[in-house]
């Protein structure tokens, strides 16, 4: 018992020494997208190249020892080879040893949200959905053994051995056969839930490139990790668009690369419509964000500003545009968008990417109005 | 007169009102089915620099997109002596527009610069671009040797034509 409690506190002691360091380097881990192929389902794979991992330290145990032997101090003690051929020098860096922990996604987010100095989301009231949850609350006879219940197990066996007349108190054995054995199980049962949906648009035309979709794809993986701790429930959507607009899975979102103008009132439109179709804003909370060079084809702004105004800020709880720098330069759209919505709007938020330097300020801005 | 020697001979005739009229010049040369025009900012002995050079001709009014891009295409293999490479980069089949640039764009520590040819039904018009750094993207005079200048009328005609 002692034991394991001391592994415990270890242990303890250990995740904090992790959460530490992971704090520490959050802000390369951010802005270097480390993380993002190293995430499994629940978990996150982080290298942490820095941290010394316990070891024995050996103390003087009393200074010099007494040596035994012909020999005189400093004599080398065989001849020693003749000068190689080499050419090589030595590194002058000492070698590192990098530790993979694992972090849960939870864990991350949490520790990202102190970082970032994140306020805490409140949902928008309304928990009118109902989620089929799975909890265990009953016991039945059959089940897995990783299920069984202990506990009742024994209370059976004991049961029956008492019925049975087989307990002696003096000798108090109790031994669990077939029968007595029980399992946990579980119950669904449909629960209010604050759900959230997160509409990713993303601008895929001609100039924007791979390495304009990987900053998107980082400010995306923090963005999702962030939201996914405050909602029980959350659903991600993805939209390109170049000239024309659709809807597209995870995959297709950021591995395509289409040669068209850049029209953003067609992402605009299939957002709307999607949220008429599937989110209505009185059942979710609906976040918006939308990754673009800013690089709309003049005309257009004027009905992506309506849209937007009319048919996706005032139904959503939070619209974010990243402008993503292209090789060409950040284009014109944002200032329209600073224009029209002005640069505290409660709902609107604006943040130029320059690079990948910028993506945590840019997170940090995004996510930083509670909503 | 070949279309060259009339640019020539226009660029001359603004170097010399230089002095007495203001900045930027317009130059404009008719073509017959459309005209060169340029906004001239600076015009010397050898070089000029523009802030835009356009043919406006309705040769390309009713053009589909196919044959924009067939223009485009022929562009970019001509306007070597630009000293960038130009492409499609963005093509409307909709709006019935290509836009091309430099690729890649020229970069040093004074920022970004490249050259935007849009080819529209109509038009095509010639900018550059500039991006220092932290600061926003704007349109800047292309310098260009006297040369250079009246190629790219001679070679936007010829293109269309």
């Amino acid at each position: 018992m002692t034991m394991s409690l001391k592994i415990e506190r270890d242990k303890n002691r250990f995740r904090q020494i992790v959460r530490g360091k992971v704090r520490e380097n959050l802000r390369r881990y951010i802005n270097h997208g480390e993380m993002i192929g190293r995430k499994g389902r629940d978990l996150v794979s982080i290298p942490l190249p820095q941290l010394d991992i316990p070891h024995f330290r050996y103390g003087q145990n009393g200074g010099g020892g007494v040596g035994q032997g012909e020999g005189q101090e400093g004599q080398p003690i065989a001849k020693g080879d003749d000068e190689g051929e080499g050419t090589g020098q030595a590194g002058s860096d000492a070698g590192q040893h990098i530790v993979e922990v694992d972090v849960t996604l939870e864990e991350l987010a949490e520790i990202m949200g102190d970082e970032l100095e994140l306020p805490r989301i409140e949902p928008k009231g309304n928990s009118t959905i109902q989620q089929e949850k799975a909890r265990y609350r009953s016991i039945r006879r059959v089940g897995p053994e990783s299920l069984r219940h202990f506990k009742r197990t024994y209370v059976e066996a004991l049961k029956r051995q008492v019925i049975e007349g087989d307990y002696d108190r003096q000798k108090p054995r109790v031994v669990p056969i077939k029968d007595d054995q029980r399992y946990r199980s579980w119950e669904t049962t449909p629960e209010p839930e604050a759900n959230a949906v997160i509409i990713y648009m993303m601008d895929v035309s001609g100039s924007m490139t791979d390495d304009q979709k990987a900053i998107v794809r980082t400010e995306a993986f923090w963005i999702d990790t962030w939201l996914r701790s405050q909602y029980d429930g959350v659903e991600c959507r993805y939209i390109i668009h170049d000239a024309a607009a659709k809807e597209v899975d995870e995959h297709t979102f950021y591995h395509t690369r289409e040669s068209g103008g850049t029209r953003i009132s067609s992402a605009y439109r299939v957002c709307s419509d999607l949220m008429d179709r599937s989110f209505s804003p009185d059942e979710w909370n609906v976040y918006l964000f939308q990754f673009s060079d800013g690089d709309n084809w003049g005309e257009d702004n004027r009905q992506a500003m309506e849209l937007l105004n009319e048919k996706l800020v005032t139904r959503s709880n939070l619209f974010c545009y990243g402008q993503v720098e292209s090789p060409y330069g950040s284009g014109e759209y944002i200032r329209s968008l600073e224009q029209t919505f002005g640069r505290d709007h409660e709902k609107v938020v604006l943040s130029e990417i320059e690079d990948k330097d910028a993506i945590f300020e840019s997170i940090k801005h995004f996510l930083g109005k509670g909503r | 007169m070949t279309l060259k020697a009339r640019i020539h001979t226009e660029l001359n005739r603004l170097a010399s009102l230089a002095g007495t009229n203001s900045v930027p010049q317009l130059l404009r040369i008719d073509t017959g089915d459309g005209h060169v025009e340029s906004e001239l900012t600076t015009i010397d002995q050898l070089a000029c620099a523009f802030n835009r050079f356009a043919y406006k001709t309705d040769k390309l009014a009713n053009s589909t997109i196919d044959e924009l891009k067939d223009v485009a295409n022929s562009l970019s293999s001509q306007l070597g002596y630009l000293l960038e490479s130009i492409s499609p980069v963005e093509i409307d089949d909709e709006a019935c527009v290509v836009q091309m640039r430099s690729n890649p764009p020229e970069k040093d520590d004074d920022g970004t610069r490249y050259y935007e040819l849009v080819v529209a039904r109509g038009e095509l018009t010639l900018l550059r671009y500039c991006k220092p750094p932290g600061q926003p993207r704007a349109i800047v005079a292309a310098n260009v040797t006297r040369e250079v200048f009246e190629r790219l009328g001679e070679d936007f005609v010829d293109t269309v034509a």
